[in-house]
């Protein structure tokens, strides 16, 4: 363990990063108005001693700063007024954008985090199609789907390989790959992971990518997230769908988090790739994370 | 579908022709999610609003549904936080934690805090509520699907 450990930390040390191997993060929640307003359920948790801090850098994301009882089995929550939901993974739906009336895709779906999310931020209205190859994690999607009231999605139990199946070009994507994840929050990561791993799931990002970029309108735009710190699954990814796809790389807005790596053990990678978001856990304060925001051609 | 509704109200709650069934499962699906969905030509798992499950005769109503039930002439029954939270821990609720009523014995009656949110519905006896869904049963699905 502790060599694989020193491996992953010897390897973010050339990156530039010096990490320390353990973090321990705070539970956050998004608040989901589609069922409640903000300010309303803010005030009810208060009443119940839940203390809530708003996210400086997020739309409705609060930090849980003090909590009497477990906030997964709230009345609150089985009723949908929030979502727990990592502050980091909340960062690709704001970034996306998605509009009311808009055509999207959610390539990987489950459990509907960002896919209640999306649904959230279009007002329930436009149409998402939510793809999910795993049929054991389908349950968790259509659930978490029926409590936040969303009302504007159809669920397929599909590999978004096969996207191009649908026949429909969409006007945004998700694709929240999945990834061999990070240490925060996960004290066995380093246990579990080699730089094998980290390549099988380049190989799956890559053949996700590729499909997705395929069924993406001319214009439209691509968000890809994962929450790897590896630049196997984030800026190599992006380098390889630059020399591979007619696409740019767009910037991002954000006041947190770094930009992608341009080199990556001494070989150059395309500039743009600057414009990508990187999240080091010791840095932001969230889980590790990636995003990259895709303009095709 | 109608037949649980009509259980508890004659009002129309929404426009039958947008309700598609899958397999025991009820959608609400507005115009432009079902023109698209046609256009995909395979069969989703779940499109629009859901409304609820047929399982065994019996109707496992949706949030949704309950909430749009709360809002018609449908009777109900206001209980107190203790009686709300063993309500949607699978429990009855006491008289002693109703804290209004317009339910006559062996009524059929939704369950309401005092935020006026449904919690379920079940039937008065005249001692208790004698607990017959709550939304308690999205937690135990959850449970039961990570078991599984």
């Amino acid at each position: 363990m502790e060599a694989r450990m020193k491996y992953f930390l010897d390897r973010y040390k050339q990156f530039g990063e010096i990490v320390p191997p353990q973090i321990t993060l705070p539970q956050t929640l998004r608040v989901n108005t589609l069922r409640i307003g903000e300010q309303t359920l803010v005030a009810r948790l208060h009443a119940l001693g839940i203390r809530l801090a708003k996210i400086p850098w997020l739309k409705h994301g609060y930090r849980v700063e003090q909590a009497k009882f477990s906030l997964g089995a709230s009345v609150e929550s089985l009723l949908g007024y929030y979502y727990l939901q990592e502050s980091a993974a909340q960062v690709p739906v704001e970034v996306l954008d998605p509009k009311p009336g808009e055509l999207v895709l959610d390539c990987c779906a489950a459990p509907g985090g960002k896919t209640t999310q999306m649904a959230q931020q279009m007002q329930n209205k436009g149409v998402i199609i939510a793809l999910e190859k795993k049929a054991h994690r389908l349950t968790s999607l259509r659930s978490n789907l029926e409590r936040c009231g969303v009302a504007n999605t159809a669920v397929y139990h599909m590999d978004a390989v096969k996207a191009a199946q649908l026949g429909l070009q969409f006007d945004k994507i998700l694709l929240d790959a999945p990834c061999s994840g990070n240490y925060a929050g996960d004290a066995k990561w380093f246990d579990k992971r080699t730089i094998k791993d980290v390549l099988t799931s380049q190989r799956f990002q890559r053949n996700i990518l590729k499909a997705a970029i395929d069924v993406l309108k001319p214009g439209g735009t691509l968000l890809y997230s994962t929450c790897s710190l590896e630049p196997e699954e984030n800026e190599l990814n992006m380098h390889w769908l630059l020399e591979n796809r007619k696409v740019r790389l767009e910037p991002i807005s954000l006041p947190i988090g770094d930009p992608g790596l341009t080199s990556f053990l001494g070989k150059p990678l395309h500039a743009s790739i600057a414009n990508c978001r990187r999240f080091w856990p010791h840095k932001t304060n969230t889980e590790g994370f990636f995003i990259a925001r895709v303009r095709k051609q | 579908m109608k037949d649980f509704i009509a259980q508890f109200t004659k009002q129309m709650l929404f426009d039958e022709k947008h309700v598609r069934r899958i397999g025991n499962d009820f959608f609400l699906v507005r115009p432009e999610l079902a023109q698209t969905v046609q256009k995909i030509r395979l069969p989703p798992l779940s499109t629009g609003l859901y409304l609820g499950r047929m399982q065994e005769h019996v109707v496992k109503p949706s949030l949704d549904l309950l909430q749009s039930l709360a809002k018609t002439d449908a009777k109900k029954v206001w209980v107190n936080d203790k009686g709300a939270w063993m309500f949607v821990c699978r429990r009855p609720v006491i008289v002693e934690s109703i804290t209004k009523n317009e339910a006559k014995e062996n009524d059929l009656v939704l369950v309401l805090n005092k935020h006026n949110e449904c919690l379920g519905y079940g039937r008065f006896t005249g001692k208790e509520i004698k607990n017959y869904f709550d939304i308690g049963d999205f937690l135990r699905r959850e449970r039961g699907a990570k078991r599984a």
